[in-house]
This record gives C-alpha cells, sequence and structure tokens, in this order.
C-alpha cells in the first residue's frame, strides 16, 4: 500500500491565503496582526517542557543504564569516518533520491535506505557532533520539507546520525510495526506553529488603568516621600499576577476558538518575556483552510497582541517512538 | 531569520533505549543553552539584538553546548543482536487538547 500517492499533495493545496507558506518558499512566519514583525521566515514552536514519552510498564523494569551497549564513541574517530544522518521516516517501497541537499558545507546527495516498504531519508556525513547553527538546522528541515511534498513523514531530531547503512535497517526493521502506525495517523496531517507574543509595557499600563490596587499603589509610590520599598514589592507582585492571568486569558481564549479546527495541540514553554503563547497544532489537511481563517480572525480581533503563524511542518510536535532494546 | 525551535529542543524525542540515559544527562546539562539561543534567536527577529550581537552569542553558546555534547555524542548503532523489547510510540491523543 502506498500511502503517499493517496495523499493530497502539498503542491495541490488549495489557493494559499496570505498568511500560509507560499509553495516552495522557505516556510514564513507571517505575522498575521497589524505589527508585522520585520522579518518572515519560518518557524515552529517547540519548548524545552514538551512531551516526553510516557514510560509503560515493560519499559521500567529495567534500567536503561543497564543496558549500555556498542554505540560507537564516534568522537575518538578521525574526521574521516563517515555515518548516515537521518532526516525522517516516509513509506516508499523503491529508492528515491532528493538531489544534493543534505546537511554540510558541501551539500551531500540525500537519497533512502529502505527496509520492506519502509523508508530513512539519509545523507552521508561525518561522524561529529553536529552544532545546531542556523545552517545546519535550516538544511535539516529543508530536507524534511522536501520529503513532505510528496510524502507523509516522521521526523528525527535534528543532529541523529547512524554509523552505518545497516544500523539503520535494522532500526527500520524493528520498529516496522510502529512506523507504519504512526504513519497511517499521521497521514494527511499538518503541524502548524502559533506563537503570541504582547508589548509587556503596555500590558503593564493597562493592568495599572484596570486595577485599582496597583494604580493607587502605583500613585503612593510616585507620591510618597520617604522609603517606598514595600509598597513597591506590593505593586511588582499584584502586577505579575495580573499579567499572568491576563495572560493565561488570552491563551485560553486563542486555545478554545482553535480547539474545533484541529486534531490536536501542544502547548510548550514561551521563549523570552514577550511571549505569552508556544503553541504547535496538528491539523487535518481538510480543515487547513478552517483553522488558518480562524488564526486570521483571532489575529485581527486581538489586535493588540503579534501572532506568528509557521507551517506546515512535519509533526515534531506530535510524534514520539521511543525503542527498548536488549543486547541478546 | 527563522527559529527553527522544535529541532532544536526536543522534537522527536527518538530514543533508543541503549542511549536513553545518555541523552537525558545531557538534556538536563544544555537545555538551559539551547533556550537561550532560541531567546537570541526571537530577539533577532524582532530587531532587538543585530546580527553581529546574536552571532556572538550564537558562538558562544555553541561552543558551550558543544563542550558538553562533545564528551557525551555517540553515534547510533544497532544491530541484530539487539533485541527490540518494547516500543513506545506517542502520537497525538485526545488528552493533548490542553
Amino acid at each position: 500500500m502506498r500511502k503517499q500517492s493517496g495523499s493530497p499533495r502539498r503542491s495541490e493545496r488549495g489557493a494559499p491565503v496570505s498568511v500560509l507558506p507560499k509553495r516552495g518558499a522557505k516556510k514564513e512566519v507571517s505575522t498575521v496582526a497589524a505589527k508585522a514583525a520585520g522579518r518572515n521566515n519560518g518557524s515552529s514552536a517547540r519548548g524545552a517542557q514538551g512531551k516526553t514519552a510516557p514510560r509503560d510498564g515493560r519499559a521500567s523494569e529495567k534500567r536503561t543504564s543497564e543496558r549500555v551497549v556498542h554505540t560507537g564513541r564516534a568522537a575518538v574517530d578521525t574526521g574521516t569516518s563517515r555515518g548516515k544522518y537521518v532526516y525522517c521516516i516516509i513509506e516508499a517501497p523503491d529508492s528515491l533520491r532528493f538531489g544534493p541537499i543534505g546537511i554540510g558545507a558541501d551539500p551531500s546527495d540525500v537519497y533512502t535506505v529502505h527496509y520492506k516498504n519502509l523508508a530513512a531519508v539519509v545523507s552521508d556525513a561525518p561522524l561529529e557532533v553536529l552544532d545546531s547553527t542556523r545552517e545546519n538546522v535550516l538544511a535539516h528541515e529543508r530536507v524534511n520539507e522536501t520529503v513532505m511534498r510528496e510524502h507523509t513523514v516522521i521526523p528525527m531530531s535534528f543532529g541523529t546520525i547512524f554509523k552505518t547503512r545497516e544500523d539503520i535497517v535494522e532500526l527500520l526493521r524493528s520498529a516496522a510495526e510502529a512506523f507504519g502506525d504512526v504513519l497511517d495517523k499521521m497521514q494527511n496531517k499538518l503541524e502548524f506553529g502559533l506563537k503570541v507574543l504582547w508589548d509587556r509595557e503596555q500590558a503593564i499600563r493597562e493592568v495599572e488603568g484596570q486595577d485599582e490596587d496597583i494604580s493607587r499603589l502605583k500613585k503612593e509610590i510616585s507620591t510618597q516621600k520617604g522609603p517606598t520599598y514595600f509598597a513597591r514589592m506590593q505593586y511588582g507582585r499584584l502586577v505579575d499576577s495580573a499579567l499572568q492571568s491576563q495572560s493565561e486569558r488570552y491563551v485560553a481564549e486563542i486555545l478554545d476558538q482553535l480547539r474545533d479546527v484541529s486534531v490536536a495541540s501542544r502547548i510548550n514553554k514561551p521563549i523570552g518575556d514577550k511571549m505569552i503563547m508556544n503553541a504547535a497544532f496538528l491539523i487535518s489537511r481538510d480543515q487547513e483552510q478552517a483553522f488558518d481563517a480562524k488564526v486570521k480572525s483571532i489575529a485581527s480581533r486581538f489586535d493588540k497582541l503579534t501572532f506568528k503563524y509557521t507551517g506546515p511542518w512535519p509533526p515534531y510536535n506530535f510524534v514520539n517512538i521511543r525503542l527498548k532494546l536488549e543486547r541478546a | 531569520m527563522f527559529i527553527l525551535d522544535s529541532l532544536l529542543i526536543g522534537s522527536l524525542r527518538f530514543v533508543l533505549d541503549k542511549i536513553v540515559a545518555a541523552a537525558e544527562a545531557e538534556a538536563d546539562d544544555d537545555s538551559g543553552l539551547r533556550e537561550r539561543l532560541l531567546e537570541a534567536q526571537m530577539q533577532l527577529e524582532l530587531g532587538e539584538l543585530s546580527e553581529a550581537e546574536f552571532e556572538e552569542i550564537e558562538r558562544d553558546v555553541l561552543a558551550r553546548i558543544r563542550e558538553i555534547k562533545g564528551a557525551q555524542w555517540t553515534a547510533l548503532t544497532m544491530s541484530s543482536d539487539d533485541v527490540t523489547v518494547g516500543v513506545d510510540l506517542e502520537s497525538y491523543k485526545e488528552e493533548d487538547r490542553r
């Protein structure tokens, strides 16, 4: 069964709405609200506090450390030894080539390694730690984006390198069923990122205007002679908690609006102090336009907030596979 | 400018159990640095940092990540001697609606 052939190709997506990335172009951050940030380029959402695989019963019986096996310590190798960088897993019975778009200063050929009808999309790479520079991360994403146009993908984390082709075949073989399940589940699903930022200073002015205690304290601090230490402390606490509840209200309302047009969502840790929401949504292709329209309507309603809307991404936030291996 | 934070932090946590311990220890060590990098990218995008300032931070942070990772990093290997005793598969669930 060739799932990818049945799925609508990315190139056949409906009339592009301005907020969505252009075909073939790098994903764009579209700042939907009036306050367009100067630069537009792709982004997705993920925070450090994201999901972790729940350990099931089987897993917890054995501690992983007891099972340390022959993970090659590549760092000791000389620069000449080559491994295989893995970008994603797809379903593809025949071998595919994606051209010289791989990671590295001299982009290497991207091709597939197969087990039955599963394939890992790989390129040859030195066996060494890969820095997460923008260039490298972009190269990783560029490959996944290219593959995604025609296939449902299970994306790998940045920097996943296997030592040999055989290792990859073994990986596919040992988890073939799981990969098949996830590929089925992710068919016709797209991930979009939505980050929401606010102007913190403006938000503070607003809570000062709305909250009587805060405005009273503020007046007190500015007029009081003598020490204002306690008033300041109390003021700070009140402002913080007012900001917190205000941002929670925004986020709850935004999420609520998007619930009906998404399959699932993940809330990640916001980046920096301006961000109040850092979310990823899994969208069914047939709801893509509805989701898009909803995001735009929300963005125009909350005109004081800045929305960064990106995608489609491979389902980075919605797939998590963990293999448990034992050395025989 | 783009912020590919999915890739930098977390993302698909595809971990072979035999290296889970190492990977988790590593995440403890450098997640703060990764967040710093993302924050700098955000600031660059918002125009709060110049390209030069960003690059300085990036160089510094990457060097520190490399220091931590360098000691622990291993390429993944698997062989038919390895027996798969379980596959944890987590994709979206209804409970993800939070």
